[in-house]
């Protein structure tokens, strides 16, 4: 079953064309990723995703919700839908489990004491039970970066977007997030990724979607398409990005 | 050589109006701090909003007071409201003219700290769905106001010192009460001086007391 379906979507940044007619699904419980050089476009489909960013053509739905930019809607999308970004964006006056509770308080209404206890749960999810009371400064980017994660599924979301959310780290604290990541997908929460740890995309999400010049240029299952790229971008892009390994 | 010899038991007697002219002051300074910052805050995210009418009145305003005296303000809102239709008392009108000037100072602060504020902050609220509202209140304003907090204290400082020309439509301040003495005395120094050590206890109260209000208010990062 489609969780979400997007179907002949545009954009455009003034005259730049960004996404060129893109026709993508994901599957309930599916793990996607989402690869690409910069500037390919992946970064802005996956923001179009929850209505972060606008489209010009085209429409994406989750369910039975049309997902556009209208801030009228991010509330209820942000039910369904969660986000986690680059550069955490962790809210660096409260503390960890305040950064988890705040949604749930102010978004979903639930009790003061329900929210504390669902920040424990998270926070103990993605390890950090004992960081409860830290403040983002006082975390590490692995750490903060699982706060991220806890604080976003604390709104019990059914999607999970991931924009690179390894690529501010130091590379040994990348594996803490990804551990954590793959647990999600194990758990079958339906997860889209923007990513460029390779190794990564490859072991854990199903399916692998190439980006070249605002297409979708190549697609299929993770492990498929790294050993037989079809297309002669794919296989410069993967053997590119072998070198930089 | 002359020689002029400090007569502070002069102003014994004057006591009195010292004391009621630094109360009158100090009350002033806090009810201008808390209506001022109120204003600045609210003034800070009119002007980071869309260009709306709102936006445009409260840039003229803010451009109005920034460049204007106080002490003109003063005597606009004192005499020339009056002749709007509004009367205001000597107390009420200075305290108005106080809190209008210290809110276009502090609009203006506070839009620059709103307006710094990471794009992630505002993205990661969303996403959260918080609501506008929600974002400035509990995501934007309380890391945005940290960061500019001093200069907001400093700027509460100025204004209760350059309170000193509300005694110009008679409110009996603590400048008030300096001028009186001196003019019944002739110890015009001596009153002036002690008028000046007053104000400067006052400032340096006023602003470490702020400071550690600012200390409980903001935690964290």
């Amino acid at each position: 079953m489609n969780i979400m379906t997007i179907c002949s979507l545009q954009k455009y940044y003034g005259d730049n064309h960004v996404l060129k007619g893109i026709d993508l699904n994901i599957r309930q419980g599916e793990s996607v990723a989402i690869i690409g050089q910069s500037g390919s476009g992946k970064s802005t489909l996956l923001r179009c995703m929850n209505g972060l960013e606008d489209y010009q053509e085209g429409w994406i739905r989750f369910g039975n919700m049309l997902i556009t930019s209208d801030e009228k809607k991010a509330r209820e999308i942000s039910r369904s839908i969660g986000m986690i970004f680059q550069q955490f964006n962790l809210f660096p006056h409260l503390t960890a489990a305040e950064n988890v509770m705040l949604a749930p308080r102010l978004v979903l209404g639930l009790p003061e004491k329900e929210c504390r206890t669902l920040a424990e749960e998270m926070l103990e999810k993605v390890g950090l039970g004992e960081r409860m009371d830290y403040y983002p400064s006082g975390l590490s980017g692995g750490q903060q970066q699982r706060v991220a994660i806890a604080r976003a599924l604390a709104m019990k979301p059914r999607m999970l977007l991931c924009d690179e959310i390894t690529s501010a780290l130091d590379p040994e604290l990348v594996g803490e997030v990804l551990k954590v990541v793959e647990q999600l997908a194990s758990e079958g929460l339906s997860l889209v990724l923007v990513t460029h740890e390779m190794a990564f995309a490859r072991d854990v999400a199903n399916r692998v979607v190439f980006m070249h010049k605002g297409k979708i240029h190549e697609e299929g299952p993770a492990k498929e398409l790294f050993r037989h790229p079809q297309t002669a971008e794919l296989e410069q892009f993967i053997s590119r990005a072998r070198a930089g390994l | 050589m002359a020689t002029y010899v400090l007569n502070f038991q002069g102003l014994a007697d004057y006591a009195q109006h010292f004391a009621s002219g630094l109360a009158l002051t100090a009350e002033l300074a806090v009810a201008a701090t808390a209506g001022g910052v109120a204003l600045g805050i609210i003034g800070g995210i009119v002007r980071n909003g869309r260009k709306n009418l709102l936006y445009k009145i409260w840039t003229a305003y803010v451009e109005l007071f920034r460049n204007t005296p106080f002490l003109v303000q003063l005597f606009f809102i004192f005499f020339g409201l009056p002749e709007l239709g509004i009367h205001l008392s000597a107390e009420p009108a200075a305290l108005l003219a106080l809190i209008v000037n210290l809110g276009a100072y502090i609009t203006e602060i506070v839009r620059a700290a709103i307006a710094v504020t990471p794009k992630g902050q505002w993205e990661a609220a969303r996403v959260l769905g918080l609501s506008k509202w929600q974002a400035y209140r509990k995501v934007v304003l309380p890391p945005a106001i940290r960061k500019v907090y001093p200069a907001i204290v400093g700027q509460c400082v100025l204004v209760m010192l350059g309170s000193a020309v509300i005694s110009q439509i008679s409110c009996e301040d603590l400048t008030y009460a300096a001028s009186y003495t001196q003019s019944i005395t002739f110890l015009s120094f001596e009153s002036y001086m002690a008028a000046t050590v007053l104000y400067l206890l006052l400032a340096v109260i006023m602003r470490h007391a702020m400071l550690g209000l600012g200390k409980v208010l903001f935690r964290g990062n």
